[in-house]
């Protein structure tokens, strides 16, 4: 069914196979989202105010954001294709290439988004959340199934 | 410029008197309006004003013509923030959004309606209200977990009256 409140701010979606997965919360975002955490707001704020994993340094650059999902067993990879054995998140930047958003894979290839402090998605690309909003896929992670690792428990204080 | 200035019945807005056309500049009417008080040595209203002005503002600024209704500037910027942030995915694009910064600029006058929306539902007030008092009630385990952030600046409220 499509949204056009979503479809306004993300034009991609138009006309593609996207559900409305979750109600609007602020209590988690895409970040968190990537990560499989629906119970905390992820956010490398320099006042510590939000949770980031402990080891990660706390900016706005994307070496921040991959060194936080390392922390899980993430690295970067080529390619958004389903691989067997793995579990993908993408990282998607603005021009300037400060992180924007992270959707993470489903098992069917589709991808999982939280958009902000509003609803979870499925989408069925990466690209369908390309535009102004989000700017364009940065980079993809993937991390072996078999090397999950729980959320850190370790905290930045 | 005729003498009777403060008393003129030709314009019904104050602005009018020194500006015939276009958009008046509130703050320069302002500073011209006692620099033409000052000349003509009013004995008016205005005169009586500008005593408590000089006395209540010692120099150089400029006196407020108009006390901004705060709360509803306050809820109109938050409607802003809300509908531009709401798919905002980092919370520092919403934190940096200028309708969040005027809220953060509208002073600690705006603490009690912050503490208010909390009150209503959770929501990121807290960078807000960190900037405002200059302090953090949330326990370092709890940062990021919204609900016990919200309950923690709750509380904090309720301590300083707040609530």
């Amino acid at each position: 069914m499509p949204h056009p409140w979503l479809e306004r701010s993300f034009p991609g979606l138009r006309g593609t196979d996207y559900d409305v997965t979750s109600p609007a919360t602020p209590d988690y975002n895409c970040i968190a989202w990537a990560a499989a955490d629906s119970q905390q707001w992820w956010e490398p704020d320099p006042f510590h105010q939000y949770f980031w994993p402990a080891n990660a340094p706390r900016s706005q650059r994307a070496e921040s954001y991959l060194a936080a999902f390392a922390t899980l067993g993430y690295e970067v990879c080529a390619s958004s294709e389903v691989e067997a054995g793995f579990e993908k998140i993408a990282l998607y930047a603005n021009r300037d290439g400060i992180p924007t958003h992270m959707a993470r894979q489903l098992h069917d290839g589709t991808w999982t988004s939280k958009l902000g402090p509003s609803v979870d998605i499925r989408h069925p690309s990466l690209e369908s959340l390309e535009g102004a909003q989000y700017g364009r896929l940065l980079t993809v992670l993937r991390r072996r199934r078999a090397n999950l690792r729980p959320l850190p428990a370790e905290r930045t204080e | 410029m005729s003498e009777n200035v403060a008393d003129c019945g030709a314009h019904s807005r104050p602005q009018d008197w020194y500006y015939s056309a276009g958009k008046p500049n509130v703050a320069s009417w302002t500073t011209s309006r006692f620099e033409r008080i000052r000349a003509f040595g009013h004995r008016s209203r205005d005169a009586r004003i500008e005593r408590v002005f000089r006395r209540r503002y010692r120099s150089g600024a400029t006196m407020p013509v108009e006390v901004p209704d705060t709360e509803r500037a306050f809820h109109s910027l938050v409607g802003e923030w809300r509908a531009e942030t709401q798919f905002a995915s980092m919370g520092i694009q919403a934190f940096l959004h200028p309708s969040y910064q005027r809220i953060i600029g509208l002073g600690p006058r705006v603490i009690p309606m912050i503490l208010g929306e909390l009150q209503r539902q959770p929501e990121h007030w807290f960078w807000a209200l960190a900037a405002l008092t200059g302090e953090n009630p949330v326990a370092p385990l709890e940062a990021g977990n919204v609900r016990a952030m919200t309950t923690a600046w709750l509380l904090w409220g309720q301590r300083r009256g707040y609530l």
